[in-house]
């Protein structure tokens, strides 16, 4: 069973990052994202663009959120969150076991023989107060004089080196 | 023999209905749009190759 899970988190590694239109298309990093939201990471080399990264994708609607809402427009997040609601209520952590590229990185981390340090408790409660902060309340609070956000999340934790982690955390973060 | 009586867990539903909902209005103000339009460009400079 193991190592058809194993196969299955591999098949998702490509299939939520491959390009299926082969051959790769040299102007594959102009080309919008198409597709729905994915919770992986995405990888440049595989670049596809199939799937965004649903925290990316939220924080940059909160940071923005002052000019939509005074353009008439009241993109305040749903979709993202709804999104990402029906997939946890649908499949809950079937997808951190089967279907997450990260996990699967992780699994293969893990393999290698070193010393295992267990995590620190308040490591278990504080990726709920880092989401909080860093994708919900810094993009919505910290301002510049335009009124736009800047996307703490992508800034602070994304560098994606071989990693895409997704376009809208890579279309507009801040170096 | 006693049959085990099956009752269905009801929070999962009323999730996966709040979710929808939530779904349904982000499509029907245009967020999925705004979403790709977001994801358009890309910086190469942060991820590593400009």
């Amino acid at each position: 069973m193991e190592i058809v899970r194993k196969l299955v988190q591999t098949l998702w590694v490509f299939l939520v990052n491959g390009f299926l239109g082969l051959p790769p298309d040299p102007q594959y990093l102009s080309r919008p994202a198409q597709g729905d939201l994915f919770a992986g990471p995405q990888l440049l080399f595989l670049s596809g663009g199939h799937h965004l990264l649903p925290t990316g994708s939220l924080q940059q609607l909160l940071l923005s959120i002052r000019f939509s809402l005074e353009t008439g427009n009241y993109y305040l997040g749903t979709f993202v969150v709804g999104s990402m609601g029906i997939l946890g209520a649908a499949f809950g952590r079937l997808i951190c076991g089967w279907a997450c590229p990260f996990g699967l990185f992780q699994e293969l981390l893990h393999k290698i023989p070193s010393v295992k340090l267990p995590v620190p408790k308040i490591l278990t409660w504080g990726k709920y107060g880092f989401l909080a902060l860093f994708v919900v309340i810094l993009p919505l609070v910290v301002v510049d004089e335009f009124g736009l956000g800047a996307p703490w999340f992508c800034n602070t934790s994304v560098r994606p080196g071989p990693w895409r982690p997704a376009s809208p955390c890579s279309s507009s973060s801040r170096t | 023999m006693m049959k085990r009586k099956f009752t269905p867990r009801r929070a999962p539903f009323v999730l996966l209905a709040f979710f929808l909902i939530l779904f349904l209005a982000g499509i029907a103000l245009g967020e999925p749009t705004r979403v790709l339009e977001q994801a358009w460009s890309i910086c190469l400079s942060c991820i590593g190759i400009g």
